[in-house]
């Protein structure tokens, strides 16, 4: 019998055991979740994570989620999931247990990979379960007015947050939100991590945010850096709020542009249904819809179309503010 | 009754996802990702459609609720519109007949499909973008 590495992180409502057959798989694990700094009320569900080195025996066939490494089914006893690295990953259901096996040969880049491609599957998974939907997007909040702001990877969403965040506005996050219906059915965000996903080039528009080369790269995806909010503008966060706007963000090709127009229910809709994952089963569906058109009730909508110099000019936000003010 | 001579039926395919709006109702095709809106008279075809009903069934309570002979040419292409998206699917066999009463006015039943389906291959479980190339 090896020796076990044990963990535990709070990641929003869930609680997180990792149980690891080695200290250095445990550290890699550790990696997607020292991510999660917001402290929640409680933590309503707790789940135990193994990981153990060794060989898929099966192969998932993408019929519940096909990510860009990473097939995932559903079965009888809960999930599959098999990443193209050969590494899988078993979901005991009644037992809230993960079961993460990495081939042995796997290189610490690709283990790193498939662990936080699992994990994310665990977490999206087990937050849905305590009746949260994941939404990959930003919040910022100022007064009664809360805006959802939407956008694709790369978008400009953490850009804008960030500029939004030096005018006093207070933010939810940058890119990972978790939503739901409250108690008296009105739309409800919470904060995951109150860190910002920030471009080296940031500091062109934002001088304060300094050399962000100097900090290490958290995924070989992206030139981003990761950046604690309030190592940067103390106190500009917050931790729950009531979306009442939902932003489209655009980049504009023009240079120093900013253009704001309305969006119909329709349009906000779809937009908000591009920024959740919506795996192929009808229950998980059917209830992230009911969310996402309960959000898109209560909210007006807004388009805005933002060049990447608009920020150094003075007076970018003013139709914007107007808009959500 | 024997198979071969049993009405053939419409259905919704389970695959389709029905979600009530305020006005009228979204359907998202699970298997194709496409994503639709329904107006009012089309929901309460599809609630027809839901346990699955022969064409008469439809007809029949088409004249209950006192359509005329155009508004019928609406339901009839309103029904192809959901076969030539495979939002319906035939079948033989038994289910329950429905009936539904009419509590809007009746209008033209319309489904418009959004022009860009949702993706079916995502970067991550929590990411729904495109992923990026390697």
């Amino acid at each position: 019998m090896k020796d076990y590495s044990v963990r535990t992180y709070c990641c929003g409502p869930l609680q997180s055991t990792i149980v690891a057959e080695s200290p250095e798989l445990a550290n890699r694990a550790a990696v997607p979740f020292r991510h999660y700094n917001v402290l929640w009320p409680k933590n309503a569900l707790n789940y135990v994570i193994k990981i153990s080195t060794g060989n898929a025996t099966e192969s998932a066939q993408g019929g519940y989620l096909t990510c860009a490494c990473m097939k995932v089914d559903k079965t009888p006893k809960g999930i599959l999931a098999t990443s193209t690295s050969g590494a899988s990953c078993q979901f005991d259901e009644r037992a809230r247990e993960w079961m993460i096996k990495i081939p042995h040969a796997l290189d610490r880049e690709k283990q790193g990979d498939a662990l936080e491609d699992f994990i994310n599957l665990a977490l999206t998974s087990g937050w849905r379960t305590a009746g949260w939907l994941p939404v990959h997007a930003a919040a910022i909040v100022k007064g009664n007015s809360c805006a959802v702001l939407c956008a694709t990877s790369g978008g400009g969403k953490s850009t804008l947050t960030a500029a939004m965040v030096r005018r006093g506005w207070l933010t939810l996050g940058d890119d990972k939100l978790l939503l739901r219906m409250d108690a008296e059915k009105k739309p409800e965000l919470r904060a995951l991590l109150h860190s910002f996903n920030l471009h080296p080039r940031t500091r062109d528009w934002f001088p304060e945010v300094g050399d962000l080369t100097l900090l290490p790269q958290y995924s070989h995806w992206t030139a981003k850096r990761k950046v604690s909010v309030d190592s940067i503008w103390p106190g500009q966060t917050t931790t729950v709020a009531r979306p009442n706007h939902i932003v489209e963000v655009v980049r504009s090709s023009e240079h120093n542009a900013v253009k704001v127009s309305s969006l119909g229910k329709s349009a906000l809709l779809a937009l908000l249904l591009r920024q959740t994952v919506i795996p192929s089963d009808t229950a998980i569906a059917a209830e992230t819809i009911k969310i996402v058109a309960a959000t898109v009730h209560n909210a007006k909508g807004w388009r805005v179309e933002i060049g990447d110099g608009a920020y150094s000019e003075s007076g970018w936000h003013e139709q914007l503010e107007e808009c959500l003010l | 009754m024997t198979a071969c001579n049993e009405p053939v039926k419409i259905r919704l395919n389970p695959q389709v996802v029905i979600t009530p709006l305020e006005k009228g109702v979204l359907l998202l095709d699970l298997e194709t990702k496409f994503f639709f809106s329904v107006n009012d008279s089309g929901w309460l075809l599809l609630q027809l459609l839901e346990q699955g009903t022969a064409m008469e069934d439809i007809l029949l309570q088409c004249q209950s609720w006192g359509l005329s002979e155009d508004d019928q040419k609406g339901v009839y292409n309103f029904l192809h519109k959901l076969e030539e998206n495979s939002l319906t699917e035939n079948f033989t066999g038994s289910s329950s007949r429905c009936s539904m009463e009419m509590d809007k006015d009746w209008e033209e039943p319309t489904i418009d499909r959004y022009e860009e389906p949702l993706e079916k291959i995502v970067t991550s479980a929590f990411d729904p973008s495109v992923p990026l190339a390697e």
